[in-house]
């Protein structure tokens, strides 16, 4: 499960990724993925309350956020992020049915997600002109 | 007819077969209605078909229907040409095809229809029933009246009294037949004396084999044997009357008595003689009943007549007081049964046959007048050649005889002839009649002034219905009346009065001034001459006659003393026979002045001063006897001229009598049309009630339909314009009952919907069905409409429908099931993302494939253990002793499974909590069994949890307690097992885990604040 190594060449050291889900496996799933691309992981946030104030104000240059919040929708926290020009993908399993109808510029990745995926859009986030390439 | 078939079980013995008065291509109900009221198959008769028992047949509209070798045989009727006949059709056929087991019953109806039906199934021995009254029914009695009047009905009975008849009689009728006939005819003398006895009437030269049918119809209607019959007879003069109607009149027929009809053939030149076509030939039939004798006589004259090179008219005369019979013989329709006596040269010159039917011919109809009349009540017709009245006098009483007879006497001319029937005679009055022919009760009017008609001693009854003058002047017919008034003139002035006797004695016939001779006696009136002889007469005429009547020759006596009033008379008397052509001779009286009275004060010589008194007295009386003389005569010429203008009136008037009883019948006629018409509207009637009432039951089902469907339903025509709406369209359109007449597109509705008006356009113009979704305004409910061309009778569109199906659940159920599978996919990739990541970090833990497997596997199992448990309770939550057994029953010993022991409060946990504490326990237990309690056989696992209440809130601390097991000790970091127990509680139950590594074994304890969506405490069971 070290696929992803090439893609760690392009991550600058010290890049945050805030991290708000509440299924602690699936939490811990993106913190090791996370932290062996060399990323540093904020959170991970599991209730509503305590992402919103992460979002609103702990440092981080992008961020990944799972929809369903223990039956709480994350979109609080994901407009607090837009309003700090923060990047973020939304996670569910919903796909993007799960985008509010009044955000269609927001981004989404299904779960399961594969790992590579993951780290393509994370750094498409942190990096916004990529040129990643195989 | 209901009453017929409810509340009756009828076996298969009998067959019924229903004949209504249907007009063509009616469809008829009957077969259904009947069918509701009887338990036997109803079916319309068709062809062929076999006549079975226990069936009801119903005879189809416009059909005659007719029973041939126990087989219906179908023909059309033609109400125009045969009237309306199907039932006595029918019943003709019966009566041929099924004999004495027919049963005829005539139920309410107008008309006459059936009568000589009955009268033909009682000729063949069956059995005749007519619907009586009840007060109830029968509605019309046309039909039941006509029949009672033929005289062949065994019985009347209310319509529900006839079930119980026919049970009780049907069934032993053919043991009767056999048993009592004989015995009828042994007793037959005995009940002939009975009936003498008891009505009067001698019936022992009546034909037998009639008399035994009638007498044993008649038993066999009350139910007795012969002894018991003739007792009854004896006691019961009622029965004794029924018997005598039933043995006279159910006899009437086509030339009753063929005998008599010969011998008056020979008789009818006579009517003819010195006839030319401006006279005419009148008889009269009185007590016709239904018409047979009248055609019959009619036929008989017309046949002579036709002969003739110019024949005289011929009139005919048919009465009877029975209005239904009267109809019947107007009708002039006969059962084939019935033509029998009729030879078939005569059928075919006098009838017209029509299925079994024989109508008179116009030729012969036209001869004869049928009229309502009364013999007793009524004048006689009058200037008849013939006249016959056969079995009817026997119904009269001998006073109500002596009135009659003489009547007709009055009522024939003479020269005529009288026919009676053969148990009658005219012997009281011999002097009028004169015997043809004794045998077959042929009688000669004697042609002598007929006496005062005894109609006088009706006036009392009733004055109105008499003539205005005596019979005698009535009848007499003389073109030389001026020749007979000289007779009379010279009779009544010049001639010697006589008197008319007969062989009696007895005085017929007085001419005027006779009663100068006579006188009456003191006693009791007498016509007896000798008795009203004046003194000095009596004793020479009472001789003169005996000597006479011996010898035969005429006589005279002469120089008679007769005592007069006032004086004594010397008279001649001369007695003559008169010479008739019969036996019973007349004997003419004739008494001849010789020379003037002697005064009785003349006897002795007067003076010559008193004989002078005596000449001028003497003319003065001559003088005023000559005044007196010539007052008399005019007054008598002025009598005579009223008596004749009397006389003209009364002929016109008689006339005119004649011509309403023309004008009547043709009433008649057109009377009964109407009454068929109205039958048959009536039944229509019954039939559009029928109808009306499925049809009623029919709109009410609809209407319960309508109201059970819920389906809100507006009935539209052409314009949109409501027509009618159900109940469920109010939640739609807010409809109320003065909204129909206003268009659809006017009304108000709920719905989301604006293309109303032109979907119903579209609909109106393509006729095709639309279908459409629509949605309340406020989004709450949906529908399925539905616009529906309307098409009416005759499948022509004359509108539309539109429904609205509710579909709120079935919409509704859709979004919870689309929300459903969403959920489901993402539950299901969520626990996918779980498994991933599950795997990849016992993968990273594990040295070996085999420890990945075991781990991993154990891992799965744990999380599937908790699903497992979740969606047994539907993913709503699941108690935490419950996990934790399953969890943990796999480590309890078999012997002792106190080795893991649990004890606590009831909690529920939330599905997250408990997919938390299933892996959190898996973990632990994993543990024990490798370094902990469960590694040695005697560890125990003692796990109990309790509520707190803290500052923050009621928690649930949760104890895991190792004992007995070896010695552990903090592992060199933290393995994923602890690191899942401390994250987890922390992270998705807010909670804290507190792991001791101890001596004694492992103690973990984990304290989570309760909460509804994660941990919830229940109530004690």
């Amino acid at each position: 499960m070290r696929a992803s190594a090439n893609l760690i060449t392009a991550v600058v050291p010290g890049t945050r990724i805030l991290v708000v889900e509440d299924e602690i496996m699936i939490a811990m799933l993106l913190e090791e993925i996370l932290s062996d691309a060399g990323y540093t992981v904020v959170g991970p946030y599991s209730r509503l309350a305590d992402a919103l104030v992460a979002a609103q104000t702990l440092p981080c240059e992008a961020a990944l956020l799972d929809v369903n919040l223990g039956g709480e929708k994350v979109f609080p926290a994901a407009e607090a992020l837009e309003h700090r020009h923060v990047p973020f993908l939304l996670l569910s399993g919903y796909g993007d049915k799960a985008i509010p109808s009044d955000h269609p510029n927001w981004h989404s990745l299904e779960k399961p997600f594969k790992e590579r995926e993951l780290l393509m859009a994370i750094a498409g986030m942190v990096v916004p002109v990529a040129p990643v390439t195989h | 007819m209901r009453h017929l078939f409810q509340n009756t079980a009828w076996d298969n013995r009998f067959c019924f077969v229903i004949v209504l008065h249907l007009a063509a291509g009616r469809a008829s109900l009957l077969t259904e209605v009947v069918g509701r009221w009887t338990a036997m198959p109803v079916l319309e008769a068709s062809e062929n078909a076999v006549v079975a028992g226990g069936h009801v047949f119903i005879a189809p509209p416009g059909i005659l229907l007719e029973l041939v070798g126990g087989r219906f045989q179908l023909a059309a009727a033609d109400v125009a040409r045969d009237g309306r006949t199907s039932i006595d059709s029918f019943f003709n056929s019966l009566a041929t095809d099924q004999g004495a087991n027919a049963v005829g019953i005539v139920l309410s109806g107008a008309g006459r229809d059936g009568a000589l039906g009955l009268k033909a199934i009682k000729e063949a021995g069956g059995t005749t029933i007519v619907q009586g009254s009840n007060h109830t029914w029968p509605e019309f009695d046309g039909m039941p009246a006509a029949a009672i009047a033929t005289g062949s009905v065994d019985m009347i009975l209310p319509v529900d009294a006839i079930p119980r008849y026919l049970l009780d009689h049907q069934a032993d009728t053919p043991a009767l037949e056999t048993d009592t006939a004989s015995a009828i005819g042994a007793a037959r003398l005995g009940i002939c004396a009975i009936l003498r006895a008891q009505v009067g009437h001698d019936f022992s030269h009546y034909k037998e084999s009639t008399f035994v049918r009638r007498v044993q119809r008649r038993m066999a209607a009350i139910s007795l044997d012969v002894p018991g019959y003739m007792r009854r007879l004896e006691q019961d003069p009622g029965e004794a009357m029924l018997l005598l109607r039933d043995l006279m009149i159910g006899v009437t027929s086509f030339f009753r008595d063929a005998e008599t009809f010969e011998a008056a053939r020979a008789l009818v030149p006579r009517l003819f003689e010195g006839r030319g076509p401006d006279d005419r030939v009148r008889a009269w039939i009185p007590g016709c009943s239904t018409g047979e004798e009248a055609y019959s006589i009619a036929m008989l004259l017309q046949e002579f007549r036709a002969t003739l090179p110019r024949p005289p008219a011929l009139q005919i005369f048919a009465s009877d007081i029975d209005e239904a019979a009267i109809g019947t013989a107007r009708a002039g329709r006969y059962p084939a049964i019935l033509m029998k006596p009729v030879s078939a040269e005569r059928r075919q010159r006098f009838f017209v046959e029509s299925k079994g039917q024989f109508t008179v011919k116009r030729e012969l109809r036209e001869l004869c007048t049928f009229s309502i009349h009364s013999l007793i009540r009524d004048p006689p017709f009058s200037r008849l050649d013939l006249l016959s009245c056969r079995n009817l006098l026997i119904y009269l009483d001998t006073h109500l005889q002596s009135e009659v007879i003489p009547a007709f006497h009055a009522a024939i001319v003479p020269g005529g002839i009288l026919l009676l029937g053969r148990s009658e005679a005219v012997t009281r009055h011999a002097d009028l009649f004169t015997v043809i022919d004794k045998k077959n009760r042929i009688f000669g009017r004697r042609d002598i002034p007929s006496p005062f008609l005894p109609v006088m001693a009706r006036t009392l009854m009733d004055p109105s219905a008499l003539p205005n003058a005596t019979g005698k002047d009535i009848m007499k017919v003389d073109p030389n009346r001026a020749l007979q008034a000289a007779h009379a003139r010279v009779q009544a002035r010049f001639a010697p009065a006589f008197v008319l006797v007969n062989a009696d004695g007895d005085a017929v016939h007085f001419a005027p001034r006779a009663e100068r001779y006579l006188q009456l006696a003191p006693g009791t009136p007498t016509r007896n001459l000798v008795a009203l002889a004046r003194e000095g007469l009596r004793s020479e005429l009472r001789a003169l006659l005996r000597r006479i009547m011996q010898t035969g020759a005429g006589g005279t006596q002469e120089n008679v003393q007769v005592k007069l009033d006032g004086g004594t008379q010397v008279i001649t008397l001369t007695v003559e026979p008169l010479p008739l052509e019969d036996d019973g001779s007349l004997f003419l009286v004739v008494f001849s002045d010789h020379g003037p009275m002697q005064p009785d004060s003349a006897a002795g010589p007067g003076a010559a001063g008193a004989d002078t008194r005596h000449s001028g007295l003497i003319e003065q009386r001559e003088r005023e006897l000559h005044e007196t003389r010539e007052q008399l005569h005019s007054t008598t010429e002025e009598h005579e001229t009223a008596v004749e203008e009397l006389k003209s009136a009364n002929e016109e008037l008689h006339l005119t009598n004649e011509e309403l009883q023309l004008t009547n019948e043709e009433m008649e006629t057109s009377k009964e049309e109407v009454q068929s018409i109205n039958e048959e509207l009536q039944t229509v009637n019954s039939q559009l009630v029928v109808k009306i009432e499925d049809l009623d039951r029919a709109n009410s089902d609809l209407a319960n339909l309508f109201e059970s469907t819920k389906v809100g339903t507006v009935f539209l025509d052409e314009g949109v314009v409501i027509r009618s709406f159900t109940p469920a369209i109010t939640g739609i359109y807010n409809l109320i009952a003065s909204d129909v007449g206003r268009p659809l597109t006017d009304i108000a509705s709920q719905l989301d919907y604006t293309t109303l008006r032109e979907d119903l356009a579209l609909v109106l113009q393509t006729l095709e069905p639309l279908e459409r979704r629509v949605t309340s305004l406020d989004r709450a409910s949906f529908y399925l409409m539905r616009i529906l061309p309307y098409r009416g009778l005759e499948k022509v569109v004359n509108g539309a429908l539109v429904s609205f199906l509710d579909v709120t659940g079935i919409v509704e159920a859709e979004q919870q099931q689309r929300l459903l599978v969403d959920e489901l996919n993402h539950r299901v990739k969520n626990m996918l993302t779980v498994v991933i990541s599950m795997v990849r970090q016992t993968l990273r833990r594990s040295e070996t494939l085999d420890e990945f497997s075991t781990a991993f596997l154990g891992r799965l199992r744990a999380l599937a253990t908790a699903y497992t448990l979740l969606s047994q309770e539907n993913w709503t939550e699941v108690g935490l002793q419950h996990i934790l057994q399953e969890e943990l029953s796999p480590y309890q010993n078999d012997a002792d499974p106190s080795n893991v022991a649990l004890q606590g409060p009831r909690v529920a946990l939330r599905p997250g909590a408990a997919l938390a504490f299933g892996m959190i326990v898996h973990e632990l237990a994993t543990n024990a069994v490798k370094y902990g309690a469960l590694s040695v056989p005697e560890g125990h696992i003692l796990v109990e949890w309790q509520f707190e209440n803290t500052s923050a809130g009621e928690q649930l601390v949760w104890h895991w307690r190792e004992s007995h097991g070896p010695a552990v000790t903090p592992p060199s970091h933290h393995g994923f097992g602890l690191q899942l127990i401390e994250r987890s509680i922390g992270h998705e139950l807010n909670g804290e885990a507190s792991v001791q590594f101890l001596d004694t074994g492992l103690d973990a304890v984990l304290t989570i604040p309760l909460n509804a969506a994660s941990v919830v405490k229940l109530a004690d069971l």
